[in-house]
């Protein structure tokens, strides 16, 4: 019996809520070219940045380090305030890209930006429904009669979500709030519910059914990206945002569906 | 519960290594509660977004510490007392939640028990069902990862008590259930009250499992552990309050079930 008591002691301790962060970061491949016009050789910059910015910013990763053969880049990809979290408490990043001005301000305020952040992409609102429409949604009023994921007010994408529907005048009541995006994405593709708001961008991404969302009932969000302050590899963290924002990357977040500032 | 030995000296590296175990758990502990609010903790506490989630969380994992004891009993008692083909398989079955990481678990079960799921589809097609993003779907995941505890508690408990004591209640004439009910049940009942508080500080703690197979909405599939993480991303101290709180609520009540149930300290 002393021992299921001391077990059960033990529990009140470990039982306590340890939520895992649910950033995933992803490496980029290895490349074994020489190293040519950088400062730094061999440094490795870690981006965070939002959820909705995954797979552009993983396409202009790839593009960055074909231009610059000595620069590593590895993303850390999240909720907005999941980062500026992480970051507040010490986790290493160099490059900081934000889904919205509120959470970039807030590093601000901490001073834990370097510089001025600048904005380099705008999203806006859209709904993601399972291929082929079976639900025959065709505007945001139709998602008060069918089930909906969308994001926590807390993230930008859930900002974005709230203002459409409160724009569109319907009785909306979304079955969950996630913490990032493309967990949004992720419970419609898995046919969990019917619908999502999501960003423009994550429903071309995602290769499921879109309904657009004009732009009079829409809403928009702006994405700052900057420095984070006590980067080791700053010069290598600017070349990078420079290339977000030049000729290059601008094209590739057009791509993607994003519009440009 | 020994008798009184003669005194050796206590090695001093065991010393060492417990002394950091207890600090490995204590620490944390420590860090939450310097770290806590105290000047706004009781307006954090007492806001309504955390009594909602609050009063979610009782409600989800006394009901699971309940699914458990209703389904993890009889589980034990046959794993304890009757020998059948599989009995090992059904026995490490009991051991996957443990060592399964709880969003892997949160998976399975939408795999399982989601819309498009494995049971999942038939309980929506026929009886209109749908578990994900309900209160009751995420007392069900919380019953998932809690129920092992329950087992494995009650069953050492039965296989602990002598099982001749069943055959002379019902050589005496008791019926299978008066004797499981007079008999088994008061011998076990130290094993199960712990199971059951195991089980259900488990299920008050559980995270990974939930936001994953009920989703996170206030009021509905949001309780304390989901709120926290939310909490973190936008006030840092509103966070360590109510983890202060999850803290108060299970120390409290396991300490509680000790004194009561337990028989007392030692």
């Amino acid at each position: 019996m002393k021992r299921l008591r001391l077990i059960t002691t033990m529990c009140a301790v470990t039982a306590l809520a340890t939520p895992v962060t649910a950033a995933h970061a992803s490496a980029m491949p290895a490349s074994a070219m020489p190293a040519s016009a950088m400062p730094a050789a061999g440094a490795t910059i870690v981006v965070s940045a939002a959820s909705s910015l995954t797979e552009a910013f993983t396409k202009l990763g790839r593009d960055f380090e074909h231009a610059h053969k000595n620069v590593k880049v590895t993303f850390n990809f999240g909720g907005s305030p999941l980062l500026v979290t992480q970051i507040q408490n010490g986790a290493p990043s160099d490059v900081f890209a934000s889904a919205d001005q509120a959470n970039i301000a807030k590093l601000q305020t901490a001073k834990l930006i370097a510089g001025k952040p600048v904005l380099f992409a705008r999203n806006r609102g859209a709904i993601i429904v399972a291929k082929g429409n079976p639900k025959h949604i065709k505007s945001v009023k139709d998602l008060a009669g069918v089930s909906l994921a969308v994001c926590a007010p807390t993230v930008p994408c859930g900002r974005v979500a709230t203002a459409v529907i409160a724009k569109s005048r319907a009785t909306i009541t979304p079955k969950t709030q996630e913490e990032n995006v493309k967990a949004v994405v992720t419970r419609v593709s898995t046919g969990e519910v019917d619908a999502g708001i999501v960003y423009v961008t994550d429903a071309k991404a995602a290769g499921l059914g879109t309904v657009s969302i004009p732009p009079a009932q829409n809403a928009t969000t702006n994405y700052p990206i900057a420095v984070v302050r006590g980067s080791k590899h700053a010069a290598a963290a600017r070349a990078f945002i420079a290339y977000v924002r030049g000729k290059a990357g601008r094209a590739t977040l057009q791509g993607f569906g994003f519009q440009l500032p | 519960m020994n008798t009184r030995r003669e005194r050796r000296p206590v090695p001093p590296v065991a010393i060492t290594l417990a002394s950091l175990g207890t600090l490995l758990l204590a620490l944390p502990v420590v860090a939450l509660l310097q770290r806590a609010p105290w000047s706004s903790l009781w307006g954090d506490i007492t806001s309504a977004s955390t009594l909602t989630a609050l009063r979610l969380s009782l409600v989800c994992s006394v009901g699971a510490a309940a699914i458990a004891i209703v389904l993890g009993v009889p589980l034990a008692w046959v794993l304890a007392r009757v020998v059948f083909r599989g009995r090992a398989v059904v026995r490490a079955l009991v051991l996957v939640p443990l060592v399964l990481p709880p969003v892997v678990g949160g998976v399975a079960l939408l795999l399982a028990f989601g819309r498009r799921g494995l049971v999942g589809q038939w309980l929506d097609r026929w009886f209109a069902v749908r578990l994900p993003f309900s209160t009751a779907g995420a007392m069900f995941a919380e019953a998932f990862v809690a129920l092992p505890f329950l087992v494995l508690a009650v069953e050492a408990g039965l296989r602990s008590t002598d099982p001749r004591l069943d055959d002379a209640a019902a050589s005496l004439g008791a019926s299978r259930w008066t004797g499981f009910r007079r008999v088994t049940l008061p011998a076990i009942r130290p094993a199960l009250v712990a199971g059951a508080a195991l089980a259900w500080a488990r299920a008050l703690g559980e995270f990974g499992a939930t936001i994953t197979f009920a989703g996170n909405f206030p009021g509905r599939t949001q309780t304390l552990p989901l709120a926290v993480y939310q909490a973190l991303e936008i006030d840092t101290g509103s966070a360590i309050a109510i983890s202060v709180l999850l803290l108060l609520v299970s120390f409290g009540v396991l300490v509680a079930l000790r004194g009561r149930w337990l028989g007392g300290n030692q």
